[in-house]
């Protein structure tokens, strides 16, 4: 339980840490690379939250493949000193700061507040563990959610034919 | 104060998820590169995914589970496209700084 507690305290402040260094940082590269830290960080949580297929498809999907077309892209693109942003104080972005105080505020307030203990199932971890982590989400993914399966697939499918089609254009400026 | 520092409960994952949500949106806001602006959209997707699997675990059922896959995938898919676009603007116009593009507005 002790360590369990000091596993969500030492996972909590570094990813905290590491999105702010993530937004502040000028050069693209050192921001996707701190972004993938970021993932793993949030990977041990959904360890640590007892979902451990959730945890490997993130550390695969998203620091695997997702940043890894991130990281292709910002090569792609390229990085000059030029285009490397500089940081001015406006009007607007002090109020939007402020609007995100007042959400961040809002946010504790409900998140400390909240009870979240309504309705309970009968997932308890003894359960998961008795029938395997991962069949246990084949369960619900293949019966009540394929419907919302297949149409993630054609989602995807429709997510290549427009990527292709929108990089293969050329010379139309 | 041990108790909640101990008691590790779903608040705390809400409060973190809020905490990463926040950043994120600041990070959309304020910075003017399309891919930064893309990467702080990936972290607030996480945040979500956080909250999702805290409820999943703290309810005992699979279901936010699960949604946090489909998250996934929707991630994947705007990724692809909204690349592919980012290239595409950076071959019309040769940058990438959204303040740049503002063909509508003149």
């Amino acid at each position: 339980m002790v360590f369990k507690a000091i596993l969500f305290w030492v996972f909590f402040f570094s990813s905290i840490l590491v999105s702010l260094f993530f937004v502040t940082r000028r050069n693209l590269v050192h921001a996707a690379l701190l972004l993938v830290l970021d993932f793993v960080i949030f990977a041990c949580i959904y360890i640590l939250l007892n979902s451990q297929f959730v945890a490997m498809a993130q550390i695969m999907v998203y620091a695997g493949a997702i940043m890894m077309f991130f990281i292709y892209i910002i090569m792609h693109v390229g990085l000059e000193d030029k285009r490397i942003e500089t940081w001015k104080v406006e009007p607007f972005k002090v109020v939007g700061f402020l609007f995100l105080l007042l959400i961040l505020f809002d946010l504790f307030i409900i998140s400390l507040r909240s009870k979240a203990f309504g309705l309970v199932g009968g997932m308890t971890p003894e359960r998961i563990r008795r029938i395997g982590s991962i069949q246990a989400i084949a369960y619900v993914l293949y019966s009540k959610y394929v419907l919302a399966f297949e149409i993630a697939s054609v989602l995807l499918l429709a997510g290549i034919v427009a990527a292709v089609i929108l990089a293969k254009r050329r010379g139309e400026s | 104060m041990k108790e909640i520092l101990l008691n590790i409960g779903p608040n705390h994952y809400l409060f973190l998820s809020s905490v990463l949500f926040t950043i994120g949106a600041v990070g959309v806001l304020t910075r003017k590169d399309a891919i930064m602006i893309f990467m702080c959209i990936e972290l607030m997707l996480n945040a979500v995914n956080i909250s999702f699997v805290a409820f999943s675990k703290f309810h005992q059922v699979m279901d936010g589970r699960i949604f946090v896959l489909f998250v996934m995938a929707v991630a994947a898919a705007e990724a692809a496209v909204g690349l592919a676009i980012v290239v595409l603007l950076f071959r019309t116009k040769g940058t990438i700084e959204v303040e740049k593009f503002k063909t509508l507005k003149e």
